[in-house]
């Protein structure tokens, strides 16, 4: 496989802009969450990011995998954004975050169907037309499997990225606690979704909790380290894919020092190299 | 020309703000546009102390780093290297400069005097006018057709109807003359200003990036060290360090007396006040910070 220009890099947040600064010349690109950008002087703040480290906006609010349609204010505030800092590129989650006009406050999974799909749908051309480009789309984590589901998760994505024409973000640590939850083998998840659309990875960590009582649960909070399993799986993803990733370790709270971000960004790399090498993990190697 | 004095005063205002307000957005869409690639600023807070208060600022925020790192050490009100060879141990060349300045006990201010500090300041100057965040000759030059242009037609403006109204006996035009120069002065500050349109906003996008890591610092948060210390100061001055992890800060740059009420400051003893008082504003009563 030939040689790719991955890039690998974190998630910016504020409580460790300071020592990320420092160390930006080890890292290949940054990743901000839109909303947190979205004041008076957040296009500022970005246009000063982005002319020292390459930048890609994340977002966590519209909603799109929802038969709701997006709100388009939010859309308006978004596309002023990626004007404003000149960022095409966005990525934004295959969830639903309100319903009824009430805010969940979290990134919830719709049911899996042809109905779902027609709603992201049109959320994804409401999104092109304001905001001028369409977002990478995110696999999202969920404890529960979303009740009326008719497909799976990766035929449901697969429809929605074919119909939509979009690339994917592909969140190995979603997919990976996805797979740990339902009873699915991750690797074959993972040759399973639309592998040729992903240009963006992420990885986090996450920690097994009670579910109901009888069966433990991973729950995606990225306040842990990315675990090996997730690295093995960008691995098998670079070894199966020819074009560039990008690849954001992501971190929301609990944040260790800056030298064990990129340690983990050195994992990373490792293995990327390894994937791009051809050298197939355990797993790749069993299913094979 | 029918229109009395006091009218044409007011039209005469509004052509003066227009002239500005035009020559600043002009200025603002030139200089935006003269983006060239990365900046490289944070992994170096030096270039942005200088950025935002000048040479004197970026020596002061050096020392103060210095002195954090414990590279330097006040003793008696005056700073001194804390070994012989830690000239040797620093890459920088500001940090180098100031440790073989501070080799012998010396105050404070004998660093904002050091040549080799003003030389190493002067190679930062050189850097951000070549990446048009500071008014090079070039920039300069660019600004000066609009201004003239600006200046003229103001100018010319209020020099006709002078003549216009001696011509008539009239020679109430005192108002008129204050306010052309008025005009004239600050479309001369436009001209002059030091930092670029493309600068300015570099700093204000590096103020609201680093917000977290002043509120970290202030509250003594695990994981705040010396490079989050001297790229806070360098952000937001020195006043944004908090009195209790830097102690030696009041004795080694006591903050200058500003009267109440003083009005337009100088950058950084604007942000200085603003800064330690939590607020936004300056001219509110610096003195008041930090008692």
């Amino acid at each position: 496989m030939a040689e790719s220009q991955d890039r690998v890099g974190i998630g910016w947040r504020p409580e460790i802009a300071a020592a990320l600064a420092r160390r930006l010349d080890d890292i290949d690109v940054v990743e901000v969450i839109a909303e947190s950008f979205m004041d008076r002087r957040g296009d500022a703040a970005l246009r000063a990011l982005a002319a020292e480290v390459p930048v890609v906006l994340h977002g966590v609010s519209l909603g799109l995998a929802s038969a709701h349609p997006v709100d388009e204010q939010r859309l308006a505030r978004l596309a002023h954004l990626v004007e404003a800092a000149r960022l095409p590129i966005w990525s934004e989650h295959l969830a639903f975050v309100r319903a009824g006009g009430i805010e969940i406050g979290h990134l919830a999974a719709p049911p899996r169907t042809e109905t779902t799909i027609e709603g992201a749908l049109r959320n994804l051309a409401r999104a092109r037309a304001i905001v001028g480009t369409s977002p990478m789309l995110e696999n999202i984590a969920t404890l529960i499997d979303p009740p009326a589901s008719t497909m799976d998760e990766c035929a449901w994505i697969g429809g929605i990225a074919a119909h939509a024409d979009v690339t994917l973000l592909l969140d190995l640590h979603n997919l990976y606690a996805n797979a740990m939850n339902f009873g699915a083998d991750p690797h074959a998840m993972l040759r399973a979704m639309p592998l040729d659309r992903v240009r963006m990875v992420h990885l986090s960590g996450g920690v097994w909790i009670d579910g109901s009582g009888r069966q433990e649960r991973l729950l995606d909070d990225h306040l842990h380290d990315v675990p090996t399993p997730v690295y093995e799986l960008l691995e098998a993803l670079a070894a199966r894919v020819a074009h560039p990733l990008d690849v954001i370790i992501e971190r929301d709270g609990r944040y260790p020092p800056i030298e064990d971000l990129l340690a983990q960004v050195r994992l990373a790399r490792v293995a990327l190299s390894r994937g791009r090498a051809g050298t197939a993990t355990t797993e790749e190697r069993l299913a094979a | 020309m029918n229109v009395t004095g006091p009218q044409f005063l007011l039209i005469y205002a509004a052509l003066a703000v227009a002239a500005n307000l035009w020559l600043r957005w002009h200025y603002g869409v030139r200089e935006r546009e003269a983006r060239t690639g990365a900046l490289s600023l944070t992994n170096d807070p030096y270039q942005i102390a200088l950025l935002r208060g000048g040479r004197d600022e970026a020596i002061r925020v050096a020392v103060v780093t210095l002195l954090d790192r414990g590279l330097l050490t006040v003793e008696d009100e005056r700073l001194h290297a804390s070994r012989s060879d830690t000239a040797e141990l620093v890459r920088h060349p500001l940090d180098r400069a100031l440790l073989e300045c501070f080799r012998d006990p010396a105050p404070a201010e004998r660093a904002l005097s050091s040549p080799d500090a003003i030389a190493a300041c002067d190679t930062y100057e050189r850097e951000l006018e070549k990446k048009q965040l500071i008014a090079s000759r070039k920039t300069r030059a660019a600004r000066f057709a609009p201004f003239v242009v600006a200046l003229g037609l103001t100018l010319g403006v209020a020099l006709v109807r002078i003549g216009y109204s001696l011509s008539k006996g009239r020679t109430n035009v005192g108002f008129l003359i204050v306010l052309a120069i008025a005009c004239a002065i600050a479309l001369a500050i436009a001209y002059r200003k030091r930092l670029t349109a493309l600068g300015t906003d570099t700093l204000r996008g590096l103020e609201r990036l680093y917000t977290a890591a002043r509120g970290r610092l202030a509250q003594n948060l695990s994981g705040a060290d010396s490079f989050d210390a001297s790229l806070v100061a360098a952000v937001y001055g020195l006043a944004a360090l908090p009195a209790l992890q830097f102690p030696y800060l009041a004795r080694v740059f006591p903050a200058p007396k500003v009267s109440q009420g003083a009005g337009s400051n100088g950058g950084s003893s604007c942000s200085s006040c603003g800064s330690s008082c939590g607020g936004g504003g300056c001219g509110g009563g610096c003195g008041g910070c930090g008692g």
